[in-house]
């Protein structure tokens, strides 16, 4: 029960953001450096394309990440819940963190959502594949963490709606151990804070 | 089979405990091979082969009972004209306590030569782990 | 040169020349294990248990196997003497063990009484007829196997000049509940206890080199801080809980600071801290990821990780001058370094192939040696207290795994039993 209402709660945005980038995506070749992140009319046209087609693992991790987020939201936020739930994670190639244009794509679209919800405070959380040392992850981490947030504030986030925590490869969204698995666990989540 | 193998080695080793025994009881004591005591000038070129053979076969030591396998001694063994050890002497000690200890140990067990040399003489022997350093 | 290489013809020639006559050379021992006998305990009174002996005999022979240093002479072989209680020189029939060829000979007895157990061990140098070491345990039932442990340290302690590291615990992480949390047993995987019940992610314990106390980093409070535990009190605090991570603490060998890696002042730095968490100093400074310090035996030099060059590589730093120095060339990511407690060498992990590997290297970065192979990735070495034996965590057998080897890289073996789920492991000083 309490799955099955949540499960619509993230669903609904998911889809919804994937219907308008499957579009998006079909006029305008992805990936063109030269495209240097716009002023993002639209959340939609820079939300990252990889992310949405999976929907499984998402919940799985939200059902781990986030236990507090079954209680029900008052009727007033609802809108600021769904808002906050087409934050999109960013991913991050072996052993770096410097941002893709993707990614930055994704946080431009990230940062306007932020941007109209000035009150919410949003944790970032880095996470790293599970090669590597734990302990380098954990910094490598809160570096992706960290290089996601400068950006976002770059963008004209209030620094002070956002905080980060590092899970190095503690947390991985795929638990398997190959390459899809760990370009999959590479990443920066936006979690809201409670 | 390496067990096996293991097995025969400590019974190789018992029977020559055994005969060390015995060439101590016994006044006919057999040559070894390759080491024919002729009546040569220096019998310790003559027992050399025969002391080297015994002296490693004897000497016990484990690389995990020292801290260092750059370490080196050099005992000084005379024997009489009978053939009986009568004297050791280090010339140099390693300076670690456990590898002179089994240096010396393999020099007591060298009691006897197996024929009488006719006259009393003195060798040398050094030993090290350089075996050992180059693996 | 002209003139070197004349000296060195002229020293060989004299070397020659005094080497002429009765010199001989054995540059090896002829026969490099030990042979051992490792008699069964016998009862001095009361009731005879077999199976507490069985215990005493497999762990004592376990901890011996791995030394590395003895041959076993097969039981078969052994002499009446072995079934006969005497356990003073006077009464042990050496000759029977000189002619077995034993250089070492354990005998023992104990007296078990209503759970309390009372055991005897002696070892023997069969061929000086002398008593190289006697102890008397007294405890429960339950402590066989620990005294088993102990006397198998008294053993390495006669025979080498240094007493064993058997008489310890391996603290390690394991996920077994469902969360990463912190567990202890002893160096044969027996005795599992676990330590935290933080229901959150526990990593990287080290032990105190003083007492019985544990630092590790928790997710408890949502991030990665620096806890302290007492083991027996079960009495834990938050050391270090600054913004950003504090994470990968080790001792100073005196117990008197911390290194840790904490990120409060923007970047992974390398600190030093107090016991209680209070900042003593920065000691690195580098745009790059500095983690995973390592002491020397001294305290006076750390090796330790960074990606300063590129790639994650070891680095040494002295902490006097505060001079830095590359550690390792080779490889594209090296990781976790462990200094010996002897100094000598200093172990990490490599990956190579999508795997890590178990190295070795000198400090000054010479002598670089592999000791692992086969499947699986092998993390986390650290040190026995002696620096004889290496533990690691791997994956080599399916599940993550606590294994030991000797510090060559011999006698490899397994510790931890199925599904522990252990990594991380570290290793106490002796308990």
């Amino acid at each position: 029960m309490i799955i099955s209402r949540k499960l619509g709660q993230f669903l609904l945005p998911l889809l919804a953001t994937g219907a308008i980038l499957a579009a998006g995506c079909a006029k305008d070749p992805a990936g063109d450096a030269s495209m240097a992140p716009p002023a993002a009319p639209t959340p939609a046209v820079a939300a990252v394309p990889e992310t949405a087609p999976v929907p499984a693992p998402v919940f799985q991790e939200e059902k781990v990440m986030e236990p507090a987020a079954t209680a029900a939201p008052a009727t007033a936020l609802q809108s600021a819940e769904t808002q906050l739930a087409a934050l999109t994670r960013i991913h991050f190639d072996y052993d770096q963190y410097v941002l893709s244009t993707t990614a930055r794509d994704t946080l431009a679209a990230n940062a306007t959502i932020l941007k109209a919800l000035p009150t919410v405070k949003v944790k970032i959380e880095g996470h790293c594949d599970e090669r590597g040392s734990d302990q380098y992850n954990i910094a490598l981490g809160e570096r992706r963490a960290q290089a996601a947030l400068n950006y976002l504030v770059s963008l004209g986030v209030n620094a002070g709606q956002l905080s980060t925590v590092s899970f190095g490869e503690e947390m991985p969204l795929d638990p398997g151990h190959g390459e899809a698995a760990w370009a999959q666990n590479r990443r920066a989540e936006f979690k809201p804070v409670k | 089979m390496q067990r096996k193998q293991e097995i025969a080695e400590v019974k190789q080793k018992l029977k020559e405990l055994l005969k060390a025994d015995t060439r101590k009881a016994t006044s006919a004591p057999t040559a070894p091979a390759g080491a024919e005591p002729g009546k040569d000038k220096d019998p310790g070129s003559t027992y050399e082969a025969y002391i080297r053979q015994f002296l490693k076969e004897a000497w016990t030591l484990s690389k995990y009972q020292v801290g260092s396998l750059n370490l080196a001694a050099e005992v000084s063994l005379t024997f009489d004209a009978h053939g009986t050890l009568t004297d050791y002497r280090f010339l140099r000690r390693s300076g670690e306590t456990r590898f002179d200890e089994s240096v010396q140990r393999a020099v007591l067990d060298l009691r006897q030569l197996p024929t009488a040399p006719g006259q009393t003489f003195s060798l040398r022997v050094t030993f090290n782990l350089k075996e050992l350093l180059e693996r | 040169m002209i003139l070197r290489h004349f000296l060195i013809f002229f020293v060989l020639t004299l070397c020659i020349a005094a080497e002429a006559r009765s010199q001989v050379e054995i540059s090896a021992p002829g026969r490099q294990l030990l042979p051992l006998a490792v008699t069964r305990i016998l009862p001095l009174a009361g009731t005879a248990r077999p199976e507490l002996v069985n215990d005493f005999d497999a762990t004592l022979r376990a901890d011996l196997d791995l030394a590395g240093l003895f041959f076993p002479i097969p039981i078969a072989a052994y002499p009446d003497d072995a079934g006969q209680i005497g356990l003073t020189s006077t009464q042990i029939d050496f000759l029977s063990w000189q002619k077995l060829g034993a250089k070492a000979l354990i005998k023992g007895g104990y007296t078990e009484s209503g759970g309390e157990l009372v055991v005897e061990a002696r070892l023997y140098d069969p061929s000086g007829r002398r008593l190289l070491n006697g102890r008397r345990y007294r405890g429960k039932v339950a402590d066989i196997r620990r005294m088993a442990h102990a006397f198998a340290d008294q053993v390495l302690l006669s025979l080498t000049g240094t007493e064993g590291p058997f008489n310890s615990r391996i603290a390690c992480v394991s996920s077994r509940s469902g969360r990463k949390e912190l567990y202890l047993l002893d160096v044969d995987g027996q005795g599992l206890e676990r330590l935290t019940e933080h229901g959150a992610i526990i990593l990287n314990p080290d032990f105190s080199p003083q007492g019985k106390e544990i630092i590790f980093t928790s997710y408890r409070y949502g991030k990665p801080d620096l806890f302290r535990k007492e083991i027996y009190t079960g009495r834990e605090i938050a050391v270090s809980a600054r913004p950003g991570i504090n994470i990968s603490a080790r001792y100073r060998p005196d117990g008197g600071e911390i290194a840790l890696t904490l990120s409060h002042e923007g970047n992974s730095e390398i600190y030093l801290v107090g016991t209680d968490g209070s900042m003593r100093r920065r000691l690195t400074d580098n745009w790059g990821i500095d983690v995973d310090p390592t002491w020397s035996p001294g305290g006076d030099r750390l090796a330790f990780v960074s990606d300063r060059l590129g790639n994650p590589h070891l680095f040494t730093l002295d902490l006097a001058s505060g001079a830095v120095g590359q550690l390792t060339v080779a490889g594209k990511y090296n990781a976790t370094p462990a200094w010996s407690p002897l100094g000598d060498r200093i172990a990490f992990t490599r990956l190579e192939e999508k795997k890590f590997e178990i190295y070795t290297i000198r400090p000054d970065g010479s002598d670089e040696r592999r000791l692992t192979d086969g499947p699986g990735s092998k993390e986390h070495p650290r040190w026995s207290s002696d620096g004889r034996f290496l533990v690691f965590s791997s994956n080599q057998d399916g599940e993550s795994a606590l294994y030991l080897m000797r510090a060559d890289g011999s006698g490899l073996r397994r510790v931890t039993p199925p599904g522990l789920a252990a990594s991380q492991p570290a290793w106490s000083g002796r308990w």
